[in-house]
């Protein structure tokens, strides 16, 4: 297939805003896309990597800038005129191939498996002179691209394909293509993808060997999955209703973290499918001296205490990114493995219900080491559960999360098997996606932050509203330092940011408003805190706040 | 299998006339003698290299293939003193190069050509115009043009039979013209061709100042220059793409 075909095809997909025109499409494509299917299913989200591989590009903007005036002749500042002028670096890139003034010795047109082989290959340069050949390979792939090519190979290599394709969109457009499209095959599908994370697998085994396939897809240790989330209660009665004998537990202000051990060999996980194995030492010294599984998941909340209280997360957190000084600080404040779910014991046990994935999990655990379960209890009455519900909150914690004991396990979905009740009003997670410089003594520093949910059905941020207030001058330093790298385009003193930084809001109330293209608008939201274990796709969605704003309503009718 | 002695100059004058271009490549290690073909990432120049079993002081090979990083062998062969011999062993087990100069002993890891850019094919090109000149002038055009321009454009005038060198930058310009006393050669042809000095600079620095160069060149197309190193052993012809003239 050549890669021209393939921008034909991105280019229906920004022609149309409708969801199901676009899942027709991609259903379209996949079933023509022979032995090219497992790249086409990353690609039409402008993915290299499956989610569960580690690797990344490791090609900025400015490399990438750099890569469009070797290939086209022009010089750098040109390329960044058209590039604030159009407010899309592919767009740009497309205007500088068609006004390239360089010309080539040969010129080949470009296949997709050429293309996505020299993509993915930037990922293994490592070391001096390793930001050349990114570049030069760029520039090689742009070389032979007419503009079209050179808009979508950039976007690629950015991360920004403004397609608003989602993983949903993949899913439904496989299960047309491969399986009926009834609700239950795009289940398959989906199911298929929460124990693989790689939708290479999943279209090959959809195309191959249908739903029976699919269904035999499973969990592999080592290759993480995703988390099972929880939906917020109105109130621990809220959370209880209609659940006989629900499990209860401590909801825990930790790291959320899946734990695989394979033959001795022991990996952590964060939420976003990081590797954190050589942060946390102390983790994986208790888990291999006290877990009596050779091959398990265990999921868990770590958390760092300082003389018997727990410290903040945003505080703990830190140990994620670092790479030094990791003894010294798992010295200082000690963890506990707060265990509270067993995926895989010799085998998925994502089916089987929560009661039986838990007896399990004692089992496989010491009572009283490092790594023990979360503080539980099955509480026969509401004033049962309230006075657990006290201790939690006593004892430094969150709240709790109130489950389902006969729930299967939904890596990835937010399905109402949990339900966590916390005192105060929730904050959310949410996007910067863009910043102001600030005026007068703050000149140097960027504020005003541009908020954003992602809406997982469109695959898209939306904008919830601006943050004014809340912060110290070292946060604004922070700040500044973590979203400068990422400025897109600038008009005035307003600029435009790669969307990456994931941070964490207080706010008064959701309203309803114009402003934003999500129709909603916090107000007075404050900022609380860096989440630095959460990326863009896994910040706070626009349908949570639909809800927040759904919920706020109900009570005030009430 | 591939054994060679070869003089430290050689060596290096070899790896250096192609990594201006490109930071790996594949050499094949023919009977007769070893050939390099490279084009560099943007497409935009080329380079084709031959070595003659002559230029070594003694060298065996059946038709290998090996992958190396020209900056580290050129690192290596920058460790020997001028008249000093280089000896080049391929271990086939290992797949590693063993490198002796004098003693001093280098194991040099190779890599997989497969990993390596694709050999380009030549382009086939017929220029009307051939320049056949000193090495020290196209420094000389290249050094002059560079204080005031990124582009150069290289020419020759057919009615009044000479070549040109045109720099045009913001304020000052850069003329040269070399009639055929000053050239070892001249056969005028329509030539008129703008080419980027990033390159040109980069190729000029691998080229001898005392080689004997030819260009081949035409109206907005690519330029080749061809030279001879190692006392005639090596042959280099590079090409470069012009840059396109709006207008």
């Amino acid at each position: 297939m050549q890669y021209g075909e393939l921008t034909a095809v991105y280019d229906r997909l920004e022609a149309t805003a409708s969801t199901l025109e676009k899942t027709e499409i991609l259903a379209e494509t996949f079933a023509d896309a022979g032995d090219l299917l497992p790249e086409l299913s990353l690609l039409a989200r402008g993915r290299l990597f499956a989610a569960w591989e580690p690797d990344e590009l490791g090609v900025s903007s400015s490399l990438t800038v750099e890569a469009i005036a070797t290939a086209s002749g022009l010089p750098d500042e040109r390329i960044e005129e058209w590039w604030r002028e159009e407010g899309d670096l592919g767009d740009a890139a497309a205007l500088a191939v068609e006004n390239r003034v360089q010309a080539t010795l040969v010129s080949d047109s470009l296949d997709v498996r050429e293309v996505y082989e020299t993509l993915r290959g930037l990922a293994d340069h490592e070391g001096a002179g390793s930001q050349d050949r990114r570049v030069g390979e760029i520039a090689g792939l742009l070389g032979d691209s007419d503009p079209d090519e050179a808009r979508y190979i950039v976007r690629t290599t950015v991360g920004a394909m403004r397609l608003g394709v989602g993983e949903g969109t993949i899913r439904d457009a496989l299960a047309a293509a491969f399986l009926d499209g009834e609700e239950d095959a795009a289940r398959a599908v989906e199911r298929a993808y929460e124990v693989t994370n790689d939708f290479r697998t999943v279209s090959e085994t959809a195309r191959e060997a249908g739903r029976e396939g699919l269904g035999e897809l499973e969990i592999e240790l080592f290759r993480p999955i995703k988390a099972m989330l929880a939906r917020k209660a109105d109130g621990l009665e809220d959370a209880l209703g209609g659940t006989e004998r629900p499990v209860v537990e401590y909801k825990y202000d930790g790291m959320r973290t899946k734990i695989h051990v394979r033959e001795g060999e022991v990996r952590l996980f964060t939420r976003r499918l990081e590797d954190v194995t050589a942060q946390f030492p102390d983790v994986v010294g208790a888990v291999e001296k006290e877990v009596g599984s050779d091959r398990a998941i265990i999921e868990a909340e770590v958390v760092g205490y300082d003389n018997g209280t727990p410290i903040p997360f945003q505080e703990f957190s830190k140990r994620i990114k670092r790479k030094e000084e990791i003894t010294e600080l798992a010295e200082r404040y000690p963890v506990t493995v707060h265990a509270f779910d067993l995926l895989y014991d010799d085998g998925s046990l994502l089916e089987s219900p929560l009661v039986e994935r838990l007896d399990r999990l004692t089992e496989v655990l010491e009572p009283e080491g490092t790594v023990r379960r979360a503080e539980n209890v099955r509480p026969d009455s509401l004033e049962a559960a309230k006075t657990f519900y006290e201790d939690a909150l006593a004892a430094g914690q969150e709240g709790v999360v109130v489950k389902n004991p006969e729930a299967p396990y939904r890596p990835g979905s937010r399905v109402g098997y949990m339900r966590k009740v916390k005192p105060t009003m929730e904050r959310l997670d949410l996007v910067v996606v863009g910043a102001k410089w600030s005026e007068g003594r703050k000149s140097d520093w960027l504020g005003r932050l541009r908020l954003a949910c992602f809406d997982d059905e469109r695959g898209e941020l939306r904008e919830v509203g601006r943050l004014f207030s809340g912060l110290t001058d070292d946060e604004l330093r922070e700040i500044t330092a973590k979203l400068e790298p990422l400025v897109e385009s600038a008009e005035g003193r307003a600029v435009t940011v790669r969307p990456e930084v994931v941070i964490e809001v207080e706010y008064e109330e959701i309203q309803a408003s114009e402003t934003y293209d999500s129709g909603y608008a916090l107000r007075f939201p404050r900022f609380s805190g860096f989440r630095e274990d959460l990326g863009p796709e896994d910040a706070d969605g626009f349908e949570r706040v639909r809800e927040l704003y759904d919920d706020q309503h109900r009570t005030e009718g009430a | 299998m591939f054994k060679a002695i070869v003089s430290a100059a050689t060596l290096s004058s070899t790896l250096d006339s192609v990594s201006v271009l490109v930071e790996e490549c594949k050499i094949h290690l023919d009977e007769d003698g070893l050939q390099i073909r490279a084009v560099d990432p943007a497409n935009v120049g080329m380079v084709d290299l031959s070595l003659s079993a002559d230029a070594f002081e003694s060298y065996e090979a059946d038709g290998g293939l090996i992958g190396i990083d020209l900056s580290r062998l050129e690192d290596i062969a920058g460790m020997a003193e001028t008249g000093q011999l280089v000896q080049l062993e391929l271990d086939e087990e290992t797949r590693k190069l063993q490198i002796q100069i004098d003693g001093l002993e280098y194991t040099l890891a190779l890599i997989d050509p497969d990993s390596i850019r694709q050999e380009p094919d030549i382009p086939d090109l017929d220029l009307p115009a051939e320049v056949v000149l000193e090495g020290r002038d196209i420094n000389r055009s290249v050094t002059a043009a560079d204080m005031v321009s990124d582009h150069i454009t290289l020419g020759v005038d057919d009615g009044e039979e000479y070549f040109y060198v045109d720099a045009e930058g913001d304020t000052d310009d850069v003329h040269l013209e070399l009639t055929e006393e000053d050239l070892i050669d001249l056969q005028t042809g329509p030539a008129h061709s703008l080419f980027s000095l990033d390159y040109l600079k980069d190729m000029n620095k691998a080229i001898p100042t005392d080689a004997e160069v030819t260009l081949e060149l035409g109206e907005e197309f690519p330029i080749k220059l061809h030279y001879g190193f190692a006392e005639g052993d090596g042959q280099v012809t590079y090409m470069l793409a012009p840059r396109i003239q709006s207008e």
